[in-house]
């Protein structure tokens, strides 16, 4: 069932309104029309069209700086190799002191030395083959170019430098942690939910201060997904070994799976009282769901994998979680937009 | 970028709005608008755990039908496809009950599955177009009897993956752009006419997921660790995208009226470029891309944030020359944008609007 929302005559109009009002036929044609170049004018496309280009445009140019290296040109000598990427590193950061960091063409030269800064560590480790493993060097990108991170107030570069330190800690796992079984993979788990989840309580100390250049939503769609990921993985792997006898699971998937659970209910509970966005709480819903039918797929199919009756009552056991979690989530959407338009009055 | 801060009211009392709104219809909109009568569909999350959840549960109905041998014969397997069809409709159009939807939503999958591969015994000279037809024929009967539109969405989709599997498996090649030109006709008439009716929405993201996905295809074919003989030259393809993206620029426009704009030529010449010189899916993620903007679809939009890297990516792999050379392309087609955008800003910028 459609959710009702009342698109208040005072609220703030938008492309999409206006899109339903001409669908539903109470907007004309020529009316829609004009009232959409009012909203969406020709400048708002150029600055759009403006950006994209730059966005696509430093990419390219970027990925082509990256195949240049890894070519690995004979000819050149490595000093004109460094001489090379550190010129152009300065230049960026020159060029977007003259810019200003505050432009997004100024941020977009910060991006692009922090990337030349990752290609520098490569063509040193080409040049100066030591045989250190490759999680070194994102540990030594990420540690490099944190000032910038740091200075920049551009959220595509704080995403990049969680990639790399994400990237690290999976190489570091992959070629220290799990030869030899050193670290159990629960680690690696713990480890990645950590640092995830201190970037978006980072990200929300931030926009709770009103930081402008944290508003796009994008960002904390994919942290929390990470970090729902991470800590979920441990919680399945334990329901469905907890009744093997031979692949018992370790106490640290107990505790991972201790914390998985405060750490959504404690989730649930701030955007659901503190901060009332939908996103978050539909993503730990759906985390809740997952979890809860692995559950219950495990209690049913243990000793009973051939049953009919089993898999008909576990296919009405799916719609009756997730058509629950569906009325659940339609209720708190319903809640808190009516708590929201309370406290806006 | 964003929308400008405008209240309805003051939208519609604007005198470039007034000029070609009457009293009347102002006081109809307020009034709906009051009566809270204008409702938005369920939220994108909504449809994908429900569309998620509905697949496992059909997934379930049809291994209880495999393991209570309901589906030992092929006729049976089709009674009870059209028997789980009915029953989604007739569930569907008796409630509006979260769970009843659900459970509707899974009968309608497990019967669309059990209709198109379990029927294929039959028939003793087996032929992929059969399926195709099945599923044609569940599409036109069952999308305007089955409000949902997750499953208006998934059935298409079925469509064109079996289309694509059929002239890959008993057709020549080129018929693949005949699947090409019907995704860009079935996207140009959904998104260019300006009032087509809310049912079809799920149809034009299908359409917008199809196109791409099918070009991604073609493009895939074409490389060589493709292990199917599938040749075809992709310049067919090609055509009728760029087409397709220019028509759309010369439409959002507001016709070709303002053909002479020079942002306009612009815009048709790079699609004109990068039709004849890269892959077609990169014209067309640029179209979804505009359309996306156009209608503040972040459906739509999405979509051309996958597509359009995985285009880049796979043209510049699949391009015939050595890193260093392929490194000199990337860097100079990114300076090329580059410098398209220093230039549209020194000569072609327009005044900022007031309102």
């Amino acid at each position: 069932m459609p959710v009702k929302q009342q698109p208040d005559w005072n609220k703030y109009a938008n492309v999409n309104l206006l899109h339903k009002l001409h669908q539903d036929g109470l907007l004309n044609d020529d009316a829609f029309v004009a009232a959409k170049k009012i909203l969406r004018p020709s400048s708002a496309w150029f600055s759009w069209a403006n950006q994209l280009l730059l966005i696509i445009g430093v990419t390219l140019v970027l990925a082509g700086v990256i195949f240049f290296f890894a070519y690995n040109w004979a000819q050149m000598g490595k000093f004109q190799k460094f001489a090379l990427i550190e010129l152009s590193i300065v230049s960026c950061i020159v060029a977007s002191f003259f810019r200003g960091a505050e432009q997004l063409s100024g941020k977009t030269l910060i991006l692009s030395a922090s990337v030349l800064c990752g290609v520098l560590l490569a063509v040193y480790g080409q040049i100066y083959q030591t045989g250190a493993d490759s999680f070194e060097l994102f540990r030594g990108w990420a540690f490099l170019i944190f000032g910038w991170v740091i200075v920049s107030e551009f959220a595509a570069l704080w995403f990049l430098w969680l990639v790399i330190v994400n990237t690290g800690v999976i190489l570091f796992w992959l070629q220290v942690g799990e030869p030899g079984h050193a670290i159990d993979y629960e680690w690696l788990c713990l480890a990645i939910g950590i640092i995830n989840s201190s970037a978006l309580a980072l990200w929300e100390t931030g926009l709770k201060k009103e930081f402008r250049w944290l508003t796009s939503k994008w960002l904390q769609p994919i942290l929390l997904i990470t970090i729902l990921v991470s800590l979920s993985i441990p919680c399945i792997d334990l329901i469905i070994n907890s009744y093997d006898s031979y692949d018992k699971p370790s106490s640290i998937t107990f505790y991972i799976s201790a914390i998985w659970v405060l750490a959504t209910s404690a989730g649930y509970l701030y955007y659901r009282n503190n901060k009332r966005r939908m996103t978050p709480i539909a993503l730990i819903t759906m985390n809740y769901s997952v979890i809860l039918l692995t559950l219950i797929g495990k209690i049913m199919f243990y000793n009973n994998h051939g049953n009919a009756g089993t898999a008909l009552l576990f296919a009405f056991i799916i719609i009756c979680v997730v058509g629950g979690a569906t009325v659940f989530l339609k209720k708190v959407n319903i809640a808190m937009t009516a708590k929201s338009r309370e406290i806006d009055k | 970028m964003n929308n400008k801060t405008i209240t309805i009211k003051e939208l519609l009392a604007h005198p470039q709005v007034l000029e070609h709104i009457n009293k009347s219809e102002i006081e109809q909109i307020h009034y709906e608008c009051q009566r809270e009568t204008i409702q938005t569909n369920d939220p994108l999350y909504i449809k994908i755990l429900s569309g998620v959840g509905a697949w496992f549960s059909a997934f379930f109905l049809i291994m209880f039908c495999v393991l209570a041998d309901l589906l030992d014969n092929s006729t049976n397997a089709t009674v009870i496809g059209i028997i789980f069809f009915i029953a989604a409709i007739f569930i569907a159009k008796a409630s509006k009950a979260t769970f009843l939807d659900q459970l509707a939503l899974a009968l309608a999958i497990a019967g669309n599955i059990l209709l198109v591969f379990y029927h294929l015994g039959i028939f003793y000279n087996f032929s992929f177009l059969t399926p195709v037809l099945i599923q044609t024929t569940v599409c036109l009967v069952v999308y305007p009897l089955y409000a949902n539109a997750v499953y208006r969405y998934l059935a298409p989709i079925l469509l064109a993956l079996l289309i694509a599997v059929w002239i890959v498996e008993e057709q020549p090649a080129h018929f693949i752009h005949f699947l090409i030109a019907a995704e860009t006709l079935l996207l140009s008439l959904l998104t260019i006419n300006k009032k087509i009716p809310a049912k079809f929405n799920p149809l034009l993201y299908s359409a917008a997921t199809m196109l791409p996905a099918t070009l991604l295809f073609l493009n895939f074919s074409q490389i060589s660790w493709w292990r199917i003989e599938f040749q075809t030259p992709i310049q067919v393809s090609s055509v009728l995208v760029t087409a397709f993206t220019i028509y759309l620029f010369i439409h959002l426009a507001g016709g070709a009226k303002h053909l002479r704009e020079p942002w306009l030529i612009t815009a048709i010449g790079t699609s004109a470029l990068l039709g004849a010189f890269t892959t077609p899916g990169i014209p067309t993620a640029i179209a979804l891309l505009v359309l996306g903007y156009n209608y503040n679809d972040r459906i739509l939009s999405g979509l051309a944030y996958l597509f359009l890297p995985i285009f880049l990516i796979l043209y510049y792999y699949s391009l015939n020359v050595d890193l260093a050379y392929k490194s000199w392309i990337l860097a100079g087609s990114g300076l090329i944008l580059l410098t398209v955008r220093l230039l549209a800003k020194r000569f072609l910028q327009p005044k900022k609007d007031t309102i």
